[in-house]
């Protein structure tokens, strides 16, 4: 591509790569809303951008492998996330990749399949049946991240690539397009 | 039985529920973590004051933004307060939503609906 482009004095880019902590979702989050608030006068694609980036950081975070020092990888950094947030004239993508245990994946999967086949209107009744069920999982999340994501930035791309006998690559990617002038 | 004040930060919100006058408010950003954590002495506040609400509620509610575990947070406080309602007691609930934030509109009207409470819904120009 044309690096040149990311120079457009009305367009973000950002990427991180390494381990990700709650203290630098803090940073990466508030560099991120000061730059929307320069650039982004459309409040509601304002906080759509704002809210699916955090929900995918706050996500990553909890739910990154904790991998066993004898199953580190020569290759890959697997502790690791990626989190990526460009924008151009069609809107706003943001791009993350974590490494995820084999037997963790086909749920995982299955999850966002199972999302992205319903109507805007299901994902609305899916959310409110989450929300009022009293379930939390042991690391105090209550199962709505991705149905936000899918309710603010439509459908949830995601790409599984094989690295090893134990462990798969989720590439994720979330588009909130800007209207149409 | 004091009031609760519990001062706004970058990711948790004013919590002001007075006791003496019966005006509550619940108001900013609410983006941590760990949402359990920090609104379990809001819950358990509501849940003492309903003991002995007086006559007259007023909780107003202003967020800029909740992250999905705050959501949840949020609908237990509510509810604390709806069986408030339900019990016979007055109680006023008024949700504020910035100008044009067509998300807080719509989670104000969500939670209305769940409920099964009328909310005050109003535009207010900025939180």
């Amino acid at each position: 591509m044309d690096i040149h482009k990311k120079m457009q004095h009305n367009s973000i880019s950002l990427t991180f790569k390494g381990t990700l902590t709650f203290e630098l979702i803090d940073s990466i989050v508030a560099i991120i809303s000061n730059r929307l608030d320069q650039i982004e006068s459309n409040l509601v694609i304002k906080k759509k951008v704002y809210g699916v980036m955090l929900e995918c950081l706050q996500n990553l975070c909890f739910h990154v492998e904790k991998i066993n020092e004898e199953d580190y990888s020569p290759h890959f950094d697997q502790q690791s996330t990626l989190f990526n947030i460009d924008s151009d004239e069609k809107g706003y993508h943001i791009t993350t990749g974590n490494f995820v245990a084999k037997e963790k994946m086909e749920n995982l999967k299955n999850w966002l399949d199972e999302i992205n086949s319903l109507s805007e209107q299901e994902i609305k009744e899916l959310y409110n049946k989450i929300l009022r069920n009293k379930n939390y999982s042991e690391k105090g999340t209550g199962g709505l991240g991705f149905v936000d994501m899918a309710k603010k930035a439509g459908k949830l791309k995601y790409k599984i690539d094989a690295i090893d006998d134990k462990y798969e690559f989720f590439a994720f990617n979330l588009n909130i397009p800007k209207p149409i002038a | 039985m004091e009031q609760l004040l519990l001062e706004p930060k970058a990711k948790t919100p004013l919590v002001h529920f007075d006791n003496k006058t019966g005006v509550m408010f619940l108001k900013g950003m609410s983006c941590s973590e760990n949402s359990l954590e920090f609104y379990k002495p809001v819950l358990d506040w509501v849940e003492r004051y309903g003991k002995s609400p007086l006559e007259s509620t007023i909780l107003n509610i202003e967020f800029k933004y909740f992250n999905t575990s705050s959501a949840k947070c949020i609908l237990d406080v509510l509810e604390k307060f709806a069986n408030i309602y339900n019990m016979g007691n007055n109680v006023v609930f008024n949700w504020h939503y910035e100008k044009n934030d067509e998300e807080m509109l719509e989670a104000g009207e969500n939670f209305s609906e769940i409920l099964g409470i009328p909310f005050n819904i109003s535009e207010i120009e900025a939180i």
